[in-house]
């Protein structure tokens, strides 16, 4: 099986490298056969790391999140899945050569770094409930970047258009009805799962933790919930839209990313496994 | 010699060869194009004809099998047309062979079009085969020819970006309509102006499914005629305050002298309509939109400067895609040529295996045998005479790909066997 995973480790990176140079020829130069190819290349490689998790799995008798590494490899395929979802919903291939490349990052980082020979013996990492909150969890951070990043391509051209520039991100992005559309919907699906994330971890965490109100990561979350639900509410009764909606789902991931790195380097967490 | 891809003639003029005046001249009516296709069929002993006539060119093909030169091509047109072969001959261009087959496909793709990669003229072609097929004045290589060069111009709209981009002011608008709205159908429309510039925004919107179009004019009159047309709703100038805060895409082409649109007036609308996106396209000079809209959030403002730099940009893209688009058309000639050339061995392969056949069936009737043992010896010589054919026919379907190798493959195997020069014009059922 170790060898099984270190095949894994080093085809993953190889393969999204090839899917994100797939994503980038579609973009820059529009090449019909990539455009055909390069999602299921994409689908063949989830279908790959998905097995590369199950393998992690098995090999420590846990949910592998235990160490940041193995985080950003779960966080990875759920970038990847949420993102193959939109494409497939939109029906648009030149949105992904700023997604996958993102993954293909991401994965590459955890493949280098990751210690198959930690040992953590936590009963709480074996449970389904644990795998829910985790999964739910996951999906939620991701479909918040994958908002994040529809609102930086909303922005992009939206700008070309003010500015009567016609090129190459005028020519192959969608129009900025449906790049809104994906950025709102991503981030609805980002709330859904989060809320999700919260309920399973609150329930686990009544036995396991009885103050869990106390963590950090507990705290941002819920800042975070409440923050992406106001600007929800706001999208849907006050009428905000187009460049504030853009602009603001990417302020609130990066805030989300810079809040989730203070608390790890300044606060404890009984979120860290490794302890 | 029999599919001697030097019988593929054409004689055409287009706007690069002669000016308007001479293009009239010669331009074919569907019906008058389908009469001259039946003359020149006649005048050319049954060769294959078609002929593509549009507004910028008229080309003549003919597959010739019989004798038929360039000049009798000519000949033939410059009679119909009341042409002077001394003044006249110069406006045309002629190809034989490759060329010939090159040009057909270059006119089909757009790349030889006045206006680069333009989508009508495939629609030209795909008529012409029509006609021909109408006054049943094309044969297997004529109707081949043509679809071989209606599937070139789709692979090049398909695989390459030749045709891509608006061209014109009027759809260059509606492009950058698609560009914010995913959807026309639930959107309204504002066309001010009904002068010819308004009337062509107003029916391409409408072309393009927009959901309600509103037209603004100073004279109502004008106004409900085009509405009528483009069945929209006619509005005075007086409305405009109200119709503004209903629209999502605003076209403005009036002579106005002073801007019709002001900063403040978009300010109001864009505050009742939630600041949603808005498209406001300003085609009139002097410009109609006060040039502060520009700066109002979510508010899209395009003048005529802006969509000329947008069709100019399209062209350079066009223009880019030529070398693609004439790898394709060089591929679809080498197919078409190949099939052509196997045309040759078609008869070879006929004649070959008849002259067996009798051959074998004359033997054994000569031979004095009993019913059992005529139908033994019938199913022995039989097998025999396939696995003898077996490679010659190998050898033989080989030589349509080979060119003069394969001509001269083609000799050798009618010395050997004794089979007669070919006569006849290639059959449907040859091929």
């Amino acid at each position: 099986m170790h060898l099984a995973i270190r095949l894994l480790a080093t085809l993953l990176p190889i393969a999204y490298g090839l899917v994100s140079l797939a994503y980038l020829l579609v973009f820059f130069r529009d090449d019909p056969v990539k455009r055909r190819l390069a999602p299921r290349a994409l689908a063949g490689t989830i279908i790959l790391h998905a097995g590369f998790i199950g393998l992690l799995t098995l090999h420590f008798q846990r949910v592998p999140i235990a160490t940041s590494f193995e985080s950003l490899t779960a966080l990875s395929l759920a970038l990847a899945v949420v993102y193959l979802v939109q494409e497939k919903r939109s029906g648009t291939p030149y949105t992904g050569f700023l997604f996958v490349p993102l993954v293909f990052l991401c994965q590459t980082l955890a493949c280098a770094f990751i210690d198959l020979d930690v040992v953590i013996e936590r009963q709480l990492l074996q449970s389904p409930v644990f795998g829910l909150h985790v999964a739910t969890a996951l999906l939620g951070y991701s479909g918040f970047a994958v908002s994040a990043i529809y609102g930086l391509l909303y922005i992009m051209l939206y700008r070309e258009l003010r500015k009567h520039r016609f090129g190459i991100i005028y020519e192959r992005l969608p129009s900025l009805d449906t790049l809104a559309g994906m950025n709102w919907r991503a981030a609805m699906f980002g709330l859904g799962m989060l809320t999700l994330a919260i309920c399973a971890g609150s329930l686990m965490s009544l036995d396991v933790y009885p103050h869990f109100w106390q963590d950090p990561k507990v705290w941002l979350s819920l800042i975070t919930w409440f923050v992406y639900a106001v600007c929800m509410y706001s999208h849907i009764a006050g009428g905000w839209q187009g460049t504030k909606m853009a602009y603001f789902t990417i302020a609130g991931f990066v805030l989300v990313v810079f809040s989730m790195l203070a608390v790890n380097r300044l606060f404890r967490s009984f979120h860290d496994f490794t302890l | 010699m029999l599919a001697d891809p030097k019988g593929l003639l054409m004689i055409g003029t287009n706007h690069r060869q002669a000016p308007v005046e001479f293009r009239e001249r010669i331009t074919f009516q569907p019906e008058e194009a389908d009469a001259f296709l039946r003359a020149a069929r006649a005048g050319l002993h049954d060769s294959d004809v078609f002929l593509i006539s549009t507004c910028n060119r008229t080309e003549f093909y003919t597959v010739n099998v019989n004798g038929n030169s360039l000049q009798d091509a000519w000949g033939l047109l410059a009679r119909y047309k009341d042409l002077d072969p001394a003044l006249d001959a110069g406006h045309f261009y002629r190809h034989q062979g490759r060329e010939a087959v090159e040009q057909l496909f270059r006119v089909a793709t757009g790349i030889d079009s006045m206006m680069l990669g333009e989508p009508q003229i495939l629609q030209q072609v795909r008529l012409a085969s029509e006609s021909s097929i109408r006054s049943n004045t094309s044969g297997v290589v004529g109707e081949r020819w043509l679809a071989t060069a209606i599937r070139c111009g789709k692979r090049a709209r398909a695989e390459t970006e030749i045709s891509k981009g608006a061209m014109s002011v009027a759809m260059a608008a509606v492009s950058l309509s698609h560009k914010i709205f995913a959807d026309l159908a639930p959107r309204t429309a504002l066309v001010v102006g009904a002068g010819e510039t308004g009337t062509l925004a107003a029916q391409n919107l409408r072309e393009h499914g927009i959901g309600r179009l509103l037209i603004a004019n100073r004279s109502l009159e004008r106004a409900r005629a085009l509405a009528t047309e483009t069945r929209g709703q006619p509005i005075g100038l007086d409305q405009l305050d109200e119709a503004l805060s209903d629209a999502d895409i605003v076209i403005t082409a009036t002579s106005s002298p002073a801007p019709i649109l002001d900063a403040s007036l978009v300010r109001r609308a864009q505050k009742q309509r939630q600041n949603a996106s808005l498209l406001i396209v300003d085609i009139g000079v002097p410009r109609d939109v006060d040039r502060a809209v520009a700066y109002i959030d979510n508010v899209f403002l395009h003048n005529i400067d802006s969509l000329q730099a947008m069709i100019e940009q399209n062209l350079l893209r066009r223009r880019r895609e030529v070398p693609k688009v004439e790898r394709i058309i060089a591929q679809e000639v080498d197919r078409f040529l190949d099939w052509y050339a196997g045309l040759q061995a078609a008869p070879v392969i006929r004649e070959l295996r008849e002259s067996l056949e009798t051959l074998r069936q004359q033997e054994i009737a000569r031979a004095k045998l009993t019913p059992e043992q005529r139908e033994a010896a019938d199913k022995v010589t039989a097998a025999l005479l396939n696995k003898i054919l077996h490679r010659p026919m190998t050898l033989l379907r080989e030589a349509s790909t080979l060119g003069e190798t394969g001509r001269r493959r083609l000799q050798a195997i009618r010395d050997i066997f004794g089979l007669e020069p070919p006569d006849d014009p290639p059959r449907p059922d040859d091929t």
